[in-house]
């Protein structure tokens, strides 16, 4: 077994707003292991980018509050100790690269510079040559060409997918033991997106470090994913290994998820019939129905999903894959 | 392009302009304003006295020459005598521009560096108490009139405390500092609160970026953040609005100059202006208008020493 490098137990995540306090994560749980990739999945609002950022300590407070649950990495509660050790954890132990590299660089300063700046931060005993000769290393080694030019340039003067590498590059830069990646190739072309999903893989087993996948495509998470955690409005509803999730899909709304990915007929090439979709939508977390989340949307709701016997509570069904569902699919 | 080709191209465009501003004073004073020798001689001037004085300030030539003649004047900064006191023009200015900007300088300056660190605090107290208040103290500083400023501070601190001089002036190096500490205090309390309110909303606006989120995600703090990140990104709409003003600090304080007699640019152009003064008026429009043009050239060239987006052309 890998080393087990995080450890969220119930993680309860408020957000103060206008019509009141809203849960945005509820009682999250999961493990990140050394050189594996955990995905979480789940629609726009499902609480994934919150999970994200509070395990950096980024919730902006206020509005947002970690109220409850244990963030363990090594064994250390990052919800406990003083800001200013989180800050020699950020960017250096566990690492974070966002979904719009167009604007999550700093447009007035140069790539290099910014890519330095960690060093400057975490590796204070670097002479200015050497993190000047480390950031051309790794520029390299997130495959951008002739990069003693480009560690001179600015932003701009980059692609959205040259962009994101150089993110890729910064977050590495100390080589840290936890990537975070919050849908890092959402607002990329196919083709780009392809290339820093095999990066980052590649960077992966050189460097041995464990990933959080944060994204909604079920693509992605089929072709980087270890593990896969399916989150719905604010709580985990499937966890499994990426084969047993696809396989055997327990919970309904996993289920319509794999199914709305789109196939084409192996031998024709032709997309075979009419992609189905999961009908209605996602409940406001203002006005979560009482008993299960998914009920207004699921074909097997029944009373019990609809009555007073509360949310279904993530339980065991199989060795490693957990489900909340009063009637999983079974296998 | 190169910045100097474009330094030399925007400075041709003064004279599209200074030819423009020629014209509007032209119309102003020669066409539409009263006649000056009837001002500066009295009603009970006979027509000889006054068609001999019209041909000393060379009214009687025809309007395309007097035209000519103001253009002329614009591009040699040969603006004549004053009609008040006959002293040549340009000997003026000089003499006025020192005492102006030992009271504008250290104002603007003062005024500019507080307010971009107020303004970088209380961004970073958003929302906060401290924030409210001082957008309060901001809103209702700027609510008060500024000669309530002037003749308050000149009655209870000058007056009655006795702190500083109530008025005058004195030339040279360290001489004036006395006369100017009172004059240059309104002018920060003056400017402070408009200030404060500007800058607050440019660096609102860049602190919720997403690259704000990826520098606190690097493990940089809060200092570090506000203060090369933000600030460097909030330079440019800085700089923008801080230029502007710098005309002006050449130009004089008009109301604080000739309320502490301080013998600058502004009480010149204010006693100018209720003399009818024409040839200092004109001399001081031409050179606020000179003023604004070189200065926003200025601005442009800056903008790309704080943001590599911008280029010239």
């Amino acid at each position: 077994m890998a080393e087990k490098l995080l450890e969220v137990r119930d993680l309860v995540v408020k957000f103060k707003t206008d019509r009141g306090l809203v849960t945005a994560v509820n009682n999250v749980s999961f493990d990140v292991f050394r050189g594996k990739t955990l995905g979480i999945v789940g629609e726009s609002g499902s609480g994934k980018s919150v999970t994200a950022l509070s395990i950096m300590r980024l919730i902006p407070n206020p509005p947002g509050q970690i109220a409850g649950g244990t963030i363990s990495f090594k064994g250390k509660n990052l919800l406990d100790i003083p800001l200013d050790n989180m800050r020699s954890i950020r960017g250096n132990k566990i690492a974070m690269i966002f979904q719009e590299p167009m604007t999550s660089l700093n447009p007035v300063f140069t790539v290099g510079n910014q890519i330095e700046e960690v060093f400057k931060l975490h590796q204070s005993e670097l002479s200015k040559a050497d993190r000047k000769n480390k950031a051309i290393e790794m520029l390299k080694l997130v495959g951008i060409p002739s990069p003693e030019k480009r560690i001179n340039e600015y932003p701009h003067q980059l692609s959205g997918g040259m962009r994101q590498r150089v993110m890729i590059a910064m977050s590495l830069a100390c080589q840290p033991d936890i990537l975070i990646a919050d849908e890092p190739t959402t607002a990329l072309d196919v083709t780009i997106q392809a290339q820093i999903l095999e990066l980052m893989k590649k960077l992966q087993d050189e460097l041995g470090m464990g990933i959080i996948m944060i994204t909604h495509d079920l693509g992605v998470v089929a072709e980087t994913c270890d593990d896969v955690a399916v989150m719905y409005c604010g709580n985990i509803v499937e966890t499994a290994d990426v084969k047993t999730l696809f396989g055997h899909p327990q919970h309904p709304y996993t289920k319509g998820l794999i199914e709305s990915i789109p196939s084409f007929d192996s031998t024709t090439g032709i997309k075979k019939e009419r992609l189905p979709t999961i009908e209605g939508m996602v409940p406001s977390l203002f006005d979560l129905p009482k008993g299960c989340n998914f009920q207004d949307r699921c074909k097997s709701a029944s009373d019990k999903c609809r009555g007073g016997n509360g949310e279904p509570i993530l339980a065991e069904i199989a060795s490693g894959h957990q489900v909340s569902c009063f009637h999983p699919m079974n296998y | 392009m190169n910045t100097w080709t474009y330094i030399a191209r925007r400075t041709l465009y003064v004279i599209p302009v200074i030819l423009g501003v020629c014209f509007l004073i032209f119309v102003l004073f020669n066409v539409f304003s009263p006649d000056p020798a009837m001002i500066m001689l009295g009603k009970h001037a006979t027509a000889k006295q006054m068609a001999e004085l019209r041909a000393e300030l060379g009214l009687d030539k025809p309007f395309f020459i007097q035209y000519l003649d103001i253009v002329k004047a614009s591009f040699t900064f040969d603006f004549g005598r004053s009609w008040s006191t006959k002293q040549e023009i340009f000997q003026m200015i000089k003499q006025g521009a020192i005492p102006s900007l030992t009271v504008t300088l250290p104002g603007f300056l003062l005024s500019t560096l507080i307010s971009i660190a107020i303004s970088l605090l209380v961004a970073f107290y958003r929302g906060k108490m401290i924030d409210k208040a001082v957008v309060f103290f901001c809103v209702a500083g700027m609510s008060i009139s500024s000669l309530a400023y002037i003749l308050f501070g000149q009655w209870f601190f000058a007056y009655k405390l006795g702190w500083f001089e109530i008025s005058g002036y004195e030339e040279g190096f360290p001489y004036f500092i006395p006369y100017i500490i009172l004059p240059v205090i309104i002018w920060v309390i003056l400017s402070i609160g408009p200030d404060v309110r500007f800058f607050r909303t440019i660096i609102l606006d860049e602190v919720y970026q997403d690259y704000v989120r990826t520098a606190r995600s690097k493990g940089l703090g809060e200092n570090h953040i506000m203060f090369k990140h933000v600030l460097k990104n909030a330079m440019v709409s800085i700089i923008t609005y801080v230029i502007i003003q710098l005309p002006f600090l050449i130009l004089g304080a008009l109301l604080l100059e000739s309320f502490f007699s301080i013998p600058g640019l502004g009480a010149m152009t204010l006693n100018a202006i209720n003399s009818s003064d024409f040839p200092v008026i004109r001399a001081m429009t031409v050179l606020s208008a000179v003023a604004y043009i070189i200065f926003s050239i200025l601005t442009d060239v800056l903008y790309t020493v704080v943001d590599p987006r911008v280029r010239l052309h």
